[in-house]
């Protein structure tokens, strides 16, 4: 079986296909590399302009609360969607709370109109095409030359040892074309002088690599699968790129439909304009229609969320969902963490309006004290100073903290452990599949 | 000659080959419409779901209502006055900019139009995947099943040797080359049209969509022009295949391409084309907005507090004192207004004194060209970074144009009204409403007391008319033209091409 190993990888590593596959490898993951190294560099400038963009006669000071995702240059995510430089509620009036500072039409709009080409983007799209392309024809091309038929023919070798030695060779030759590519933008992430990498980013992106290739090797099984039912190469080959259409392109994206359809949220504007309702509405105090208006918040983002647990449950039909969760949880740009940033702009925002409110109500009750004895015609001489009136909302916003803390990385884990079950679980049903299948193969 | 062929390649690709049942026929038939089929529906139902919860929200004539509603006219002034578009019902074939998509502007004359955004908390969830609707289907699915109809044509009968065979009955090689283009592209076609009939059906039946006679068009383009932008990969399956010895080679090599063209090339040109002609970010335009905002302004009516001397703050403050009006911090000066704001504009407006009122008058008047001074240099730094934006968004179009994939969604979202000119069309429309509607606060103010109900009954209208289908096409001629070049040369690329092979 060794053997086997060893011809499957030479074959391979000298062939035509493999030379153009490492150099597609290297060009597609550098420059990916290089124009999301510019756009996390962008995102770092509108985090420093945070301050800058500061305080106006009209009191607009907008903030954004999270740096930039270092690791979002090998897994885009939501970075850019927790990276807005967002209104809070004393800023701008006429904007809602997290309201973005810049209005969609002086954004460049081709940038959403396609998915960044990140290097998750490259694994989950390119490289999942490329692995069929290599693991087609390794049964049935064998066949087609009537070469399978003279390896068995000896007896030496069984059919075991033949589909685990074309597994191993196969997948390890593809492995050797995508090397280059990794080390050098592992290089290019460790020198970099924009990047700021530390211990344990190291680990996370260790992972999200051992994820690339638990996701690659998902797409290798098929193929070999496919070319386990197969007779010709062509036919295999047809065949597998119609699963991989319905599994990658389709699978994901009814999901999100069919989750849409069974979870309904309410339109967003409509939300909006629920709000702007119960702001019409006469409340006693101002905390009383706070406490409305977060009630209503808080029954949205219930929605929201069951929402988007039963999406994540829908599209796991896919690896390549499982895959694009894991690895964006790990780079700290996935669905959790962006749940967990506005949960905690909006928990900010309550806290201020709390202080805000008890300081306020504090210095009233300490002013009507003044103002009595005042009017109850003391000495006007032994009347201390009126109370200090409490500083303003920047203040307010200084002494409450923002607690938005990234996840860790055992807590990252605790989200995606399914995701993690789900590609190891592909990879041995897709094995025994092929497994099981060849043995049963006729090889005339 | 040509029709046998061609009948014979459509037999051989529906019900099967030499060697084996065909598969491609009914994989594609079946995948295609069920695609597509689901996706509609879902997107339809999606569609209803959005129209129900927005039908108030959305209503044609609310900027008037709301007009009318205000207090008093000062408040017209300030807004809001909202305009809006109706959801473009062919959101259900072409998502395009989605929830980026302005429906709902507010114009407020004293600051400009804000478009709504989507709230803050949203399922982000949604954003990881891209959404797939009749555009995407097509661009990805389709373009791929058409190729798996032609990848063999030439090279599968080279190898079977059948096509030597048939070459030596003295066929001329380009009614071989013909013959099996047409019936291949008659497979392909029957493979693919019920699936557009399916669509087609699912939004005639729908009474939430309700297309009018008109409203067909656009539909009837986009279907055409699918079919346009599909050729461009069955005739490039035909080049590929006449150029090389095996199937195996061919569906590779297209394979690449087709990667090349449809996953890499639109996704990569935005972040190229910003590499090219780098833009600063928004933010930081706003930033500088800002200070302009602050300083300036702040430094302007310092200017005008000098070119009035002190007796304008003092006459004010003297009124205001008597009647028992707490005056303003001198800081609270409001350049907009000309004056401090809400109190003393409600003092001057039903004060009967004369000083009083020209002393305001005169005091606008200077604060008006500071302000204009402002707002010009505003303009400018905005105006700068919009034409740097055009011009890196023309660049990405242009390296984009690169793939047929781009030409058809940019034709398709536009057509759909969901898409850049849409968009476009829609900030115009609302543009032009903001002039007409500040010249006409200009005039109830100049005209009418603050304090009266605002009387709205010659109020400028605002209507948004989708264009028609004839401009939009005529606007994106340039990929209309890129669709045909692409569909010629790939044919003709094959034509010459077979005409060299070796037949051997």
């Amino acid at each position: 079986m060794r053997l086997i190993v060893w011809k499957e990888t030479l074959e391979n590593i000298i062939s035509y296909r493999n030379l153009i596959t490492t150099g597609l490898c290297v060009i597609l993951f550098l420059s990916s590399a290089f124009i999301m190294t510019r756009d996390y560099q962008n995102r770092q400038v509108n985090y420093s302009l945070r301050d800058a963009m500061g305080q106006t006669r009209t009191g607009m000071r907008p903030k954004i609360a999270k740096p930039p995702a270092s690791l979002s240059i090998l897994a885009r995510g939501l970075d850019a969607n927790m990276g807005r430089l967002i209104f809070i509620w004393w800023s701008q009036p006429r904007k809602e709370v997290g309201a973005d500072v810049v209005d969609p039409g002086e954004r460049n709009p081709l940038f959403s109109l396609f998915a960044a080409p990140d290097s998750v983007y490259i694994v989950k799209i390119v490289m999942s095409i490329l692995a069929l392309f290599f693991a087609f024809d390794s049964i049935c091309g064998e066949k087609e030359r009537g070469t399978l038929r003279m390896m068995l023919a000896s007896g030496r070798t069984s059919r075991s040892s033949v589909i685990l030695g074309k597994w191993l060779g196969g997948y390890l030759s593809f492995l050797i074309c995508f090397l280059p590519a990794l080390l050098m933008v592992l290089i290019w992430m460790a020198v970099h002088p924009a990047m700021d990498i530390k211990g344990e980013d190291w680990a996370r992106i260790g992972f999200i690599v051992l994820f690339s290739l638990a996701y690659i090797s998902i797409f290798f099984l098929l193929g070999l699968f496919a070319s386990t039912l197969t007779h010709r190469g062509a036919t295999s080959l047809l065949i597998i790129l119609l699963l991989w259409v319905v599994w990658v392109i389709g699978a994901p994206n009814l999901g999100v439909l069919l989750a849409k359809r069974l979870s309904p949220v309410p339109e967003s504007l409509a939300f909006m304009s629920e709000k702007g309702a119960i702001g019409q509405r006469r409340f006693d105090s101002q905390m009383d229609s706070f406490e409305a208006y977060w009630q209503a918040d808080d029954r949205y983002i219930a929605k929201v969320n069951q929402q988007a647990d039963l999406v994540q449950k829908l599209t796991r039909l896919s690896p390549l969902a499982s895959y694009v969760y894991a690895s964006t949880a790990l780079a700290r740009t996935g669905v959790a963490e962006s749940q967990r940033y506005q949960r905690a702009v909006i928990d900010w925002d309550r806290n201020i309006r709390r202080t805000a409110d008890r300081q306020m109500r504090e210095y009233r009750k300490q002013m009507e004290e003044y103002n009595s004895r005042l009017e109850s015609g003391l000495h006007a001489g032994s009347i201390s100073a009126p109370p200090e009136r409490p500083k303003g909302a920047y203040e307010w916003a200084e002494e409450v903290p923002f607690d938005y803390k990234e996840t860790r990385l055992s807590e990252a884990f605790g989200t995606i452990w399914t995701d993690v079950f789900l590609l190891l679980g592909f990879n041995v049903v897709l094995f025994m599949a092929a497994y099981l299948s060849f043995l049963r193969y006729d090889i005339r | 000659m040509i029709l046998t062929i061609a009948k014979k390649q459509l037999v051989d690709n529906i019900v099967g080959t030499r060697h084996a049942v065909s598969l491609r026929f009914p994989i594609a038939l079946v995948l295609c419409s069920s695609l597509m089929v689901f996706s509609t529906y879902m997107l339809i139902e999606d569609y209803a779901h959005q129209v129900s919860d927005l039908t108030d929200f959305l209503r044609p004539d609310g900027y008037r209502e709301a007009a009318a509603g205000h207090w008093d006219t000062a408040r017209l002034a300030e807004g809001p006055t909202p305009v809006t578009r109706h959801i473009p019902a062919l959101k259900v074939l072409c998502i395009g900019l989605g929830d980026d998509m302005s429906l709902i502007a507010t114009i407020r004359p004293f600051v400009g139009a804000i478009y709504k955004q989507k709230s803050f908390i949203t399922n982000t969830a949604l954003d990881l995947f891209p959404a797939i609707d009749f555009v995407l289907i097509v661009n990805i699915v389709v373009s791929l099943l058409a190729m798996t109809f032609t990848y063999d044509a030439i090279s599968g009968e080279k190898q079977d040797g059948t096509l030597r065979l048939l070459l030596a009955n003295a066929v001329p090689r380009h009614q071989v080359l013909l013959g099996k283009w047409l019936g291949s592209y008659i497979c392909f076609l029957l493979s693919y049209i019920p699936s557009l009939i399916g669509v087609a059906l699912l939004i005639l039946l729908n009474p939430m969509i309700a297309l009018t006679g008109s409203e067909w068009w656009p539909v009837i383009l986009i279907f055409a022009l699918s079919i346009v932008y599909t050729t461009v990969f069955f005739s490039l399956g035909l080049l590929v295949s006449s150029r090389t010895r095996d199937p195996k080679t061919s569906l590779l090599t297209l394979l690449a391409i087709w990667t090349f063209l449809a996953l890499i090339i639109p996704n990569f040109s935005p972040y190229l084309a910003a590499e090219v002609h780098p833009a600063r970010t928004p933010y930081e335009i706003e930033a500088e907005l800002n200070s302009i905002g602050f300083e300036e302004t702040q430094e302007a009516w310092e200017r005008v507090r000098d070119s009035m001397g002190e007796a304008l703050e003092d006459r004010l403050r003297e009124i205001m004192v008597s009647r028992n009006l707490k005056p303003a911090p001198a800081g609270s000066w409001n350049l907009s207004y000309g004056t401090w704001s809400d109190g003393v504009r409600m003092l001057i407006s039903d004060t009967s004194d004369e000083e009083a009122r020209a002393l305001q008058l005169a005091s606008s008047r200077s604060a008006r060209t500071e302000l204009q001074n402002v707002t010009s240099r505003n303009s400018e730094v905005k105006h700068d970074y919009m034409k740097r934006l055009r011009k890196q968004m023309f660049i990405s179009k242009a390296i984009s144009s690169l793939s047929p994939v781009t030409s058809f969604t940019y034709l398709a979202t536009d057509l759909a009204h969901t898409g850049l000119q849409g968009e476009q069309h829609f900030r115009r429309t609302v543009d032009i409403f903001k002039n007409q509607f500040v010249a006409y606060v200009g005039e109830k103010l100049a005209s009418q007391k603050f304090v009266d109900r605002p009387d709205v009954s010659n109020m400028p209208s605002f209507r948004y008319e989708p264009r028609a289908a004839v401009t939009v096409a005529n606007d994106d001629l340039i990929h209309l033209l890129l669709l045909a070049l692409f569909n010629v040369v790939f044919f003709m690329g094959a034509y010459l091409s077979f005409l060299r092979y070796d037949v051997r």
